[in-house]
């Protein structure tokens, strides 16, 4: 199996005033399989938000080397976590975080304007919304739609640039089990048809055997992987 | 409850400083007016008193009372009369109600001749006087020479007297003399004999101001022998009342200092009570000084209490919108938890109550810094010169009861809480679903729907218009004191409320336009901006409204203040025809011509030139002077007719055109063309425009004038040849009353030195240019010691006009207004920045974690600014320059109604726009660097985290 993400020894240190500092991630090394549904898994307070925004390299770890497609990400500057979040990754995020001044088809296309997608706009757009089952409902402005509806159309701008890696950060959350399920059924239908691969953190057990990878993190450390 | 608003007010305590801020400078700006009102108003008033006090050296308080003898065989008629008129002055005051400071009795004998102890020839020269007793007069008078009367008694032959020293100077008479009356005999048949033990003259601190005591100057009893006040009526009762009878005069003065604006209209009409009825008694006058101030500042007063008022309602109307815009901003933040207490099951009422107590809360706070504040204001209003311009002066007294203050700190209180509480009604109606609903209708203004911005556009030009075409009614308007229309000031108003939202609307258009065209080839962030833009323009539409009316408003009165400043100061300049003017009195043979012509001897009027050359101590210090005659007892024959009453001006054509102070433009040519036309030929004159137009005259005809002496005896004949026709010219101008009845005074310019040649040397007026600087010239005659009949100074009047309480009111209030729009921008700007900002922290966490950068963001928020408040700044300018254009000659009329020789000149001045932009281009400069210090701190996982709270 081919490897997407790989971490070595990831720390993340926290200052406290007047204490020692905080590590909410305690030297974790693992490797992210390509073309794959990773669960991380963990209660909240794990570490598992602190852990998915260094992959996504949203964040820096302080100590620590992690790869991203074999480039060791770690020494990218700004502009350059810049430039891999806009080209190679997508991302879904917790609360619903559609664009509120634009509509479905909108908020797709802003992704594929900001990653400068080469192809047919029009087409991609109608082809992800259609993915997410959202295609009826293209001209909706977000605070027409059900949180569902909108994590979907997120869903879609998430991949409409055809990252390599979709990052969601428990994409579940607000969302009662049979709206979960169905992101969740979305998801592997993307993993099959875009051949992209997904990493979300859940603290639901129930989706906890929908992927083919699965960390378990408590007080920063794995403490369990399948 | 007091603990949940307590928090609530609290929680939002921006926003909720930013409404205090708003009442306070309502209340401010309101108590502000009001005091300045009053204030102004009483300086008018005692303005008015001050100008009679100037031109007539006279106690404006006084009430004068004079009764005269009735000749009769009867005495006894005489008597009673008298005793009537003794019963006048306690009546006067009833009437008048005002504090009494004294009354003045003069008791006089009519007029006897008199014979000194000296005279050889009796028919050489005849004297007539009256011997008086006046009240107080040893407290008002300076001994030059001489005593005081002593102790009389009616057995003394000769009674001790005093005279003016002019009594001196005009009769010839000497301390010691005694004047015997050639007529009257006292009992026993004693001749009335006086002599003169003292001399005297105006006490000195009486003459530099006219207080209390000489209603008319000490020259005017030149005719008067003074005797002891208490010792005139026991003599009077020694003489022969068949041949010398008593006559009376009062003089009441009334403390004007308490006169109140507020019973002006009362006084008026017991002044002309008093001037009417007081002669209900054949034979008796009263005159009250006071009657034409009072009608003078009658006519101005409603024109100062109309301008104050259409100075301070936009500001008023702005600081309402702003308090209504900030609040109905909070209310957008606090709708949730609105809906969740109506979910809750609280009423309407009880919510609206909450934003109630809340408000009142602020409005209390509100009302108590408001009034010093307002206080504070008025004085600094007093002490503004011109637009934006402080300057360090005393300003005027103001006096306000406490409970008027409270009054009014608490009617703006109550507007204020109206404006917060009204837009929360809307929102304590809606539950939860129904605002969910609410909130996605993202509808059009009302504005925009019902074109509300084009009918206010029609309204205000419809009345421009209409305006437009009655300069010279709004002129005559202004002039017979009704005051402006209030309606032409709201006018301009209108236009560029009208004017900016059309203008909003039409941008909206061109962005969407923009945006259709470029859509393709806008890098994302531009994209997302433009979405932001066009999405959310309701939201931006009142910072941009007001944005916009704070440029135009700011550039329009700018021109307002610019165009009424220097249109009033350039006339003044004109009026008097150069910076400074000097008249040296000059040694003359009057005295003599005057006994010639009682001895009916032919004696012609000499003058002896004072030394010219003295001035060239000055001319270093001054740009230059010159010599210049003017003359206004000239006689033009023309067509075998005499018109009298011109005005001859002779001058040394190269110094005159170097110090007279002339606009350039006003002449069909330059104004030194025809200087050199007369310079060429001695004979050449040029002539009002106004003699041209009455008589048909041609350029090249012969005109005879004439020009007399002070006695009006024609003493030189003059032939001119018309050079040219003038209707401007330094110094003249024409009197439109009196051209309206039918007395033109034609002007006549010519060449100095053929004058003199013609007509021998009379005197003439020293003009001066200045290098700006007159105290050189103050100074110069203070060393000179010499006695001046005419100093005019220009920047003295100028001075003067900025002073008067329309002009301050004017120059203060539109500065004020200024400030405070640049203020409530600045306030209002930065909350919209800072509350649209922190709603969008998700949004930009979004933006950032999508991998949009700084740069770009930052770019974002370039992008809305410019599409904003830029081009609001751009079309604010335009508006304010257009409307200065359309509505600035048209509120210049109201200032300088006047026909003039100068036509108003509409400022628009580029330095007060650039002023104003300046100072603009700062507040935003400021605001971004504020926005960007807000942006430039969050963090993208904080951002995040935001959305999972």
């Amino acid at each position: 199996m081919e490897t997407i993400i790989k971490t070595e020894n990831i720390k993340k240190c926290f200052p406290v005033f007047g204490a020692d500092d905080f590590y909410a991630l305690k030297g974790l090394s693992m490797e992210i399989p390509k073309g794959e549904l990773t669960i991380l898994k963990g209660r909240s307070g794990s570490g598992k938000t602190t852990l998915l925004n260094m992959l996504s390299a949203l964040d820096t770890p302080s100590e620590g080397k992690i790869y991203f497609d074999g480039n060791e990400i770690t020494k990218y500057n700004a502009n350059g976590r810049e430039k891999l979040r806009r080209y190679e990754i997508g991302y879904i995020f917790q609360t619903v975080a559609l664009l509120p001044v634009m509509n479905a088809y909108e908020n797709v296309e802003f992704g594929l304007r900001l990653a400068k997608f080469k192809g047919n706009y029009d087409q991609r757009i109608k082809e992800c919304l259609e993915q997410v089952g959202m295609e009826k409902r293209m001209k909706h402005m977000p605070y027409e739609m059900s949180g569902g509806e909108q994590q979907r159309v997120a869903i879609a701008r998430a991949i409409a640039h055809k990252p390599k890696v979709i990052f969601a950060d428990e994409p579940t959350a607000s969302l009662d089990s049979t709206m979960s399920l169905q992101v969740v059924k979305v998801f592997k239908e993307l993993i099959q048809k875009e051949k992209v691969t997904i990493v979300m953190t859940t603290h639901d057990t129930d989706l906890m055997d929908v992927g083919s990878k699965l960390y378990e993190l408590e007080d920063g450390e794995i403490i369990g992987s399948k | 409850m007091f603990t949940f608003i307590k928090n609530k007010l609290l929680h939002k305590r921006w926003l909720n400083l930013c409404i205090l801020i708003g009442i306070i400078l309502l209340t401010g700006i309101f108590i502000c007016g009001q005091l300045y009102m009053d204030a102004g108003l009483k300086r008018t008033l005692q303005k008015k008193f001050s100008d009679y006090m100037r031109t007539n050296n006279q106690n404006p308080g006084v009430v004068s009372v004079s009764a005269k003898y009735i000749y009769g065989e009867d005495t006894s008629i005489n008597s009673a009369f008298f005793g009537e008129v003794e019963k006048i002055p306690p009546k006067i005051e009833q009437t008048m109600q005002l504090p009494v400071k004294s009354t003045i009795a003069y008791r006089a004998s009519m007029k006897g001749l008199v014979k000194g102890t000296y005279e050889k020839d009796e028919s050489v020269w005849k004297k007539y006087m009256e011997f008086a007793g006046m009240t107080d007069l040893e407290q008002h008078i300076d001994l030059i020479s001489g005593t005081l009367f002593g102790e009389q008694s009616c057995e003394d032959d000769v009674i001790e007297c005093v005279v003016s020293k002019h009594t001196l100077d005009t009769y010839g008479f000497i301390l010691g003399e005694e004047i015997t009356f050639a007529q009257v005999n006292r009992t026993n048949d004693r001749p009335l004999k006086f002599k003169i033990v003292g001399v005297f003259k105006e006490k000195s601190e009486d003459a530099s101001e006219p207080e209390y005591y000489w209603v008319n100057p000490v020259s005017y009893y030149e005719d008067s022998i003074f005797v002891r006040e208490d010792f005139f009526p026991l003599l009077m009762e020694q003489v022969n009342k068949e041949q010398l009878e008593v006559k009376t005069n009062f003089f009441v003065f009334f403390d004007y200092k308490a006169v109140e604006p507020s019973n002006i209209n009362k006084l008026i009409q017991s002044a002309e009570l008093i001037n009417e009825t007081g002669g209900e008694l054949e034979k008796v006058k009263c005159s009250c000084a006071m009657l034409n101030s009072l009608k003078a500042y009658d006519a101005e007063d409603e024109k100062l209490c109309a301008t104050m008022w259409i100075l301070q309602v936009p500001m008023i109307l702005l600081l309402l919108v702003f308090i209504y815009m900030v609040s109905k901003q909070m209310l957008e933040l606090e709708q949730n938890e609105i809906a969740m207490l109506k979910s809750r099951g609280v009423s309407k009422g009880q919510v609206v109550q909450v934003y109630l107590f809340q408000s009142s809360l602020l409005a209390l706070a509100g009302g108590i810094l408001g009034i010093p504040l307002g206080y504070y204001l008025c004085i600094m209003l007093g002490s503004t010169n011109s637009f934006m311009n402080f300057v360090n002066r005393t300003s005027f007294q103001i006096d306000c009861s406490a409970l008027r203050l409270i009054a009014y700190a608490v009617l703006a209180g109550i507007v204020s809480v109206a404006f917060i509480t009204l837009p929360v009604i809307r929102y304590a109606k809606l539950s939860i679903i129904e605002l969910k609903q609410n909130n996605k209708n993202n509808t059009q203004p009302v504005w925009r729907k019902f074109f509300l911005d084009f009918i206010l556009f029609a309204i205000s030009i419809y009345y421009w218009k209409v305006f437009s075409g009655q300069e010279d009614y709004i002129a005559q308007q202004v002039i017979s004191g009704k005051g402006t229309n209030s309606i032409l000031f709201l006018d301009s108003s209108i236009f560029m409320l009208g004017a900016g939202l059309i203008s909003l609307r039409i941008i909206k258009i061109l962005v969407q336009l923009f945006f259709l065209i470029f859509k393709k080839r806008l890098p994302a962030f531009l994209y997302a901006a433009f979405m932001q833009i066009m999405r959310t323009e309701r939201k931006y539409i009142f910072t941009s409204t007001f944005m916009i009316l704070t440029i135009a408003m700011g550039i329009f009165h700018a021109n307002v203040a610019a165009t009424i400043n220097k249109n009033s100061e350039e006339r003044i300049r004109y009026n008097l025809g150069t910076d400074f003017i000097l008249q040296e009195k000059w040694k003359d043979n009057l005295i003599q011509v005057r006994k010639a012509k009682t001895d009916g001897k032919q004696l012609d009027v000499a003058y002896e030139e004072p030394d010219f050359t003295k001035y060239d101590a000055l001319r270093d210090e001054v740009e230059s002077i010159t010599k210049v005659i003017i003359d206004d007892r000239v006689i033009i024959n023309y067509n075998n007719r005499k018109y009298e009453g011109n005005r001859l001006m002779a001058i040394d054509t190269k110094e005159f055109g170097e110090t007279a102070w002339m606009k350039d433009g006003v002449l069909d040519k330059h104004w030194y063309e025809y200087l050199n036309i007369i310079s060429q030929e001695p004979d050449a004159i040029l002539v009002s425009k106004n003699f041209q137009k009455k008589f048909n005259a041609k350029i090249g005809e012969q005109l005879v004038y004439t020009r007399q002496d002070v006695f009006n005896r024609e003493t030189s004949v003059h032939k001119g040849i018309i050079r040219g026709f003038i209707d401007a010219w330094p110094g003249f101008y024409i009197n439109e009353d009196t051209e309206k009845e039918g007395k033109s005074q034609y002007l006549i310019i010519t060449n100095y030195a053929k004058i003199v040649y013609d007509s021998g040397i009379t005197p003439y007026e020293v003009w001066i240019k200045t290098k700006g600087n007159t105290d050189c010239i103050y100074d110069y005659l203070e060393n000179q010691g010499k006695q001046y009949i005419k100093t005019e100074d220009a920047n003295v009047y100028v001075t003067e006009n900025k002073n008067s309480a329309l002009f301050q009111a004017t120059n203060g209030f539109l500065t004020m207004s200024y400030m405070i729009t640049l203020l409530l921008c600045t306030v209002g700007f930065l909350i919209f920045w800072i509350l649209s900002i922190r709603q969008r922290e998700l949004i930009f966490g979004i933006y950032r974690a999508m991998g949009i950068s700084m740069k770009e963001i930052i770019g974002i928020l370039i992008t809305e600014h410019l599409f904003s408040s830029v081009l609001s700044i751009l079309i604010g300018s335009i508006v304010g320059i257009i409307s200065s254009e359309l509505f600035v000659p048209l509120i210049g009329i109201a200032y300088s109604p006047e026909k003039h020789p100068l036509p108003l000149e509409i400022v628009n001045s580029g330095q007060e726009v650039m002023k104003i932009l300046g100072n603009i281009s700062v507040v935003l400069v400021v605001c971004i660097i504020v926005l960007g210090f807000i942006i430039s701190k969050f963090k993208i996982t904080q951002a995040l985290l935001l959305g999972e709270d």
